[in-house]
């Protein structure tokens, strides 16, 4: 059930879990949780819209590489960021899970197989396809061949997407309404978390309005699951697991700078390289390097993907499994005139193409024999100690102090990017596809003056905040163990891409979305006593 | 059938590249001798002229290899190359550059011009352009 903390007068509530924070992670616990005979407590800020002055709790200050305004990159209401979500999903790489030499504070002190049962959970929440990220499987199952590369460097790689986005908000409202052990209090922000210093034990949190109306939930499990800067923000202002100065470091976001630019002849066939839906599910092809060459360079990894117009078929499918998964659920989608349209336009446009005469031969946005294809690049960034989220002294509407972001990139980062674009040029010559234009080299001390970053580089990030509370086994090394517990305390938790110790390349909803599945197995092995109900 | 049409791209890439009617005449028959219109994608301009893209590349190339501005240096440099021997064809005198280029690539012989990242030797038959 769902109750407003401006409109109850209740004073205090007592829970087994309280879960901090009603976006991917959150949600995916509570309902994880939900029948396992516990008093689950769901604390979300906002409501079921954003509004400003709920948003604006989210401003702070960027000393950094130049970023967007803090507030828009993330939401801060029921459902969370995945309200402005694109829907990507993927696996990090079991290799990405390793230490590697060349990169500092690398290595997660669990591994892919690990997480491989929780992920195969997380394709069914954010309702994508089956869990195979196989290039070959989905290029035999689309028809369409993979770049014949040969014996190349790269090789394709895939996500899938959740198409429409999920919107966590929507889409588990009515199960978070319905489930009788899960209370959802909107409005409830919470601005103090009480620990007993001498048992480690986290005994209760204050909640409080914007209308300042305050509210304690006591509980025996604690999980904190705000995002990757609000996570930190929380630790620190409530002086909890940084006793290694850890808490708000190695933020990780991943990078992308100026496009690069493929010529392809014409009749290359990329159609596999452009998102397709496939039986279903919706897929994107890109390419990346085999990890045994991300090993020999002792680089980090990197996702480019071809920016191709898609084709009247892709756009139909798109539109048509968009109406029909609506329809099954019973909802009228947002875009709904637009889905509607693209069907009628992609229909005709199909019928049309029939005859040679009145064909689009700009279908691939090119003219003549060959074709220009934007380039994108999502780049995993190194943890970097020195990239961080501290406390600043400007005061939000509830009196806690703001984040001062500092986003930092390395040399690593810097030339990680770049020779992945020289070695991909060299790869499509080598292969005869093609040629690529890769931005203007840059010398990599610029990177270290972000003034100088935004005028010559400029890296954008993708709204991905990862890091900031790291799991290491090592509490010197990190803020939460592989349990994700925070170091120091015996029921406090993460959830999120704050504990992640290296990032990827991929998206990392999916990722969040497994880890918060694991926590809560691990959450209710806690309650051994209890019996599902 | 897909390798086919991967042989196509090679051809129509290298008349991309618009070096050969240069070459002929200068001892260095090519494979193709035609150029297509794509030369203007170099530069992104709809207007430059296939030649005008290929001087550019040319002169690019010779602006960071001065060493190499003379027909004699060019010829040298290519006549050097260690697949160049193999890649000549004794009955027509032709010499198929794609091995050549493809070679360059996989060693990564390469140079980046105007951001394009082309073989060694395909800048240096596009600055015999110009020489």
């Amino acid at each position: 059930m769902f109750i407003d903390a401006r409109a109850t007068d209740q004073k205090k509530i007592e829970s087994d879990i309280c879960i901090v924070g009603a976006g991917a992670a959150g949600i995916t616990l509570a309902l994880a949780l939900s029948g396992k005979n516990l008093r689950i407590i769901l604390l979300e800020s906002g409501g079921f819209e954003p509004e400003p002055d709920t948003q604006a709790l989210y401003t702070g200050a960027n000393t950094g590489v130049p970023y967007y305004p803090l507030e828009s990159t993330r939401l801060r209401y029921f459902g969370g960021t995945t309200g402005h979500w694109g829907g990507a999903c993927w696996p990090l790489q079991a290799h990405e899970f390793e230490r590697r030499d060349w990169v500092p504070h690398s290595g997660w002190p669990i591994t892919r197989e690990d997480l491989n049962p929780y992920y195969v959970k997380a394709q069914e929440t954010c309702e994508v396809g089956p869990f195979n990220y196989d290039a070959e499987h989905w290029s035999e199952a689309s028809d369409q061949p993979e770049l014949p590369l040969g014996d190349s460097r790269l090789l394709t790689s895939i996500y899938q997407s959740s198409a429409p986005p999920t919107r966590f908000g929507s889409r588990y409202r009515e199960d978070i309404d319905q489930a009788g052990d899960i209370r959802a209090l909107l409005h409830a922000n919470v601005t103090q978390i009480h620990r007993d210093p001498l048992s480690q034990t986290v005994q209760h949190v204050t909640t409080r309005t914007l209308e300042g109306k305050t509210l304690t939930v006591n509980s025996r499990l604690f999980v904190i699951a705000t995002g990757g800067m609000e996570n930190p923000r929380l630790l620190l202002l409530n002086d909890i697991g940084n006793q290694h100065d850890q808490v708000g470091r190695y933020f990780m976001e991943h990078i992308g700078i100026p496009k690069a630019t493929l010529l392809l002849a014409k009749d290359v066939n990329t159609l596999f390289y452009k998102r397709t839906s496939i039986n279903g599910t919706d897929i994107r092809a890109g390419l990346s390097l085999r990890p045994e060459v991300i090993k020999k360079e002792q680089i980090l990894n990197t996702w480019i993907g071809f920016q191709l117009k898609a084709t009247p078929q892709s756009r139909l499918a798109h539109s048509v499994d968009t109406l029909k998964s609506s329809i099954m659920n019973g909802d009228i989608p947002d875009d709904f005139v637009h889905h509607l349209k693209t069907v009628l336009r992609s229909m005709r446009q199909i019928y049309r193409d029939r005859d040679p005469a009145e064909s689009d031969d700009d279908e691939l946005g090119g003219t003549g024999e060959l074709v220009e294809i934007p380039v994108g690049q999502q780049s995993e960034q190194s943890p970097n100690p020195l990239s961080r989220v501290t406390l600043g002294d400007q005061l939000d509407a509830l009196g806690q102090r703001k984040i001062v972001f500092d986003w930092r990139l390395t040399e690593l980062d810097y030339y990680s990017i770049r020779r992945t674009q020289e070695i991909t040029a060299a790869e499509i010559g080598k292969s005869d596809l093609g040629r690529m234009k890769i931005p203007n080299p840059k010398e990599p001390e610029v990177w270290q003056h972000p003034q100088r970053i935004s005028e010559l580089a400029q890296p954008q990030g993708a709204f991905h905040h990862m890091g900031t509370t790291r799991m290491s086994t090592d509490p010197q090394h990190g803020v939460v163990d592989s349990d994700c517990k925070v170091h120091g305390t015996k029921n406090l938790y993460m959830a999120g891409s704050s504990v992640f110790p290296t990032c990827g390349y991929q998206n990392p909803t999916l990722t969040i979305v497994a880890m918060a599945h694991r926590l809560a197995e691990h959450l209710a092995a806690q309650f051994p006593e209890q019996e599902p109900t | 059938m897909f390798r086919g049409k991967t042989n196509a791209s090679r051809r129509r890439l290298l008349q991309y590249l618009g070096a050969t009617s240069v070459l002929t005449g200068l001892g260095i028959p090519a494979v193709q001798a035609a150029r297509g219109p794509e030369l203007a994608h170099v530069f992104g301009d709809s207007q430059a002229s296939p030649s005008a893209s290929l001087r550019a590349l040319g002169e690019a190339y010779l602006r960071e290899h001065p060493a190499e501005r003379s027909k004699h240096a060019l010829l040298s440099a290519i006549k050097g190359h260690p697949a160049f021997a193999a890649c000549r064809k004794e009955t027509t005198q032709e010499t198929d550059y794609r091995t050549m280029i493809q070679e360059d690539f996989a060693v990564e012989n390469t140079v980046a011009l105007h951001g394009w990242v082309l073989s060694r030797t395909e800048a240096r038959l596009a600055a015999l352009a110009i020489v």
